[in-house]
């Protein structure tokens, strides 16, 4: 494939599942600042292994691979990344008002995810996007009974999160 | 109360919404810029090249001072004791060298994130043992710092009273470091390198590491609690 036609094919691949990195980034990082910064290294990071994309595998699930595992490296770095690779004004993906305009489940949901550790993050945004216990296990490299196990104690501390305490957080989401 | 399958509902309807609202800049999906930011990967990758090249360059030239002070022992283990330390910087760096070009991010989360931590727990050891080891080899490097530049044989020129002095100094750099990085490492500086630096040797960094790389097992085996 020529260059400039890879280009173009990675531009809609993204275009099409811009939802992931807007997703991954807002449930890694708090400020906006940090969301472009791992924005931009997410992008950075699946254009560098585009070449390697096999067209018979689904693009989201190649995706968020790259996508979260770039997200936990981010998350557990020390304070020595190299900041603003792109000019800190612009910004790669971008969703007006989306916060304000979430409802209060999503937005209770986000803070539940907020307070998971970051290996527990991807398995519930796996789950969340719909993704079968055979793609989340492909994705995280685990077995599918582990992740059916995972889930369901996810469930159970967020039932336990949810029913009427007002923390918002897991309380074993280990 | 909610349930998190009624919420994953909720959720993906608010993924439609969300695909209608998000822009992204394709501008900045340019490959101008993609490959700019490239660079800036690349710009680290010299930066390693340059430092191993500095090492191998102090491995050779030590070897050469060995070579040259032969019938002076003295001179000669301290050339020897410094080279053996620049041999062991040299191989740990080609060796993360090599294991950070093996990172491959396409890899499953599991697999990605034992080889990223192990590669940090390396990156922390080397740093430790560099210091333990520059700080217990304090009088040799002297010795051949002094003998190269100035001239000067430290063991023929000296007390015994400086010797003393300077092996305690050497002997007290290392925990004094600990010490200071321990009570100062988060004031000092705003430097993500001296941050980082002061993290790697008071052990902070490699007890997030091991605990990180710890549940990071837990993860990925099946338990019943």
């Amino acid at each position: 494939m020529a260059m400039a036609e890879l280009q173009d094919r990675f531009h809609t691949l993204i275009n099409e599942h811009k939802r992931i990195l807007y997703k991954v980034c807002n449930s890694y990082c708090r400020n906006r600042e940090d969301r472009e910064d791992l924005s931009q290294e997410i992008v950075i990071q699946l254009w560098r292994s585009f070449g390697t994309f096999d067209e018979h595998q689904r693009f989201s699930t190649w995706m968020y691979r790259v996508a979260l595992n770039v997200a936990i490296s981010f998350y557990r770095r020390e304070s020595t990344r190299t900041r603003h690779v792109i000019s800190d004004e612009q910004h790669l993906v971008d969703a007006p008002d989306q916060t304000h305009n979430r409802p209060d489940e999503i937005r209770l949901l986000y803070q539940f995810i907020e307070g998971l550790e970051p290996l527990n993050k991807a398995l519930i945004l796996l789950y969340l996007d719909g993704n079968s216990y055979e793609e989340t296990a492909s994705v995280l490299g685990i077995s599918e009974t582990n992740v059916a196990t995972k889930i369901n104690r996810l469930k159970a501390s967020m039932k336990e999160t949810f029913s009427g305490s007002k923390h918002v957080g897991p309380r074993s989401g280990k | 109360m909610m349930e998190l399958d009624e919420l994953r509902t909720k959720w993906q309807n608010q993924d439609r919404q969300l695909e209608e609202s998000l822009r992204l800049n394709r501008e900045l999906l340019s490959a101008a810029k993609l490959d700019s930011a490239k660079s800036l990967l690349r710009r680290d990758a010299i930066y390693a090249g340059v430092e191993a090249a500095l090492w191998l360059v102090m491995v050779i030239a030590l070897g050469k001072f060995t070579a040259d002070h032969f019938r002076a022992l003295d001179l000669c283990l301290s050339g020897a004791a410094a080279d053996v330390m620049s041999i062991g910087m040299l191989v740990a760096l080609v060796q993360r060298m090599v294991r950070t070009l093996q990172i491959d991010y396409t890899q499953p989360i599991f697999t990605n994130q034992k080889n990223v931590e192990t590669l940090r727990i390396l990156r922390i050891r080397t740093t430790k043992w560099g210091a333990l080891c520059g700080a217990l080899l304090w009088i040799p490097w002297l010795a051949v710092v002094s003998q190269v530049i100035f001239g000067v044989d430290i063991y023929k020129s000296a007390s015994t009273s400086w010797f003393i002095g300077n092996a305690l100094f050497g002997l007290a750099l290392f925990p004094l470091a600990i010490w200071v990085s321990k009570k100062y490492g988060d004031r000092m500086g705003r430097s993500p390198f001296i941050k980082r630096l002061m993290k790697d040797l008071d052990g902070e960094n490699l007890s997030a590491a091991q605990d990180f790389l710890a549940s990071l097992r837990e993860f990925g085996t099946l338990s019943n609690s």
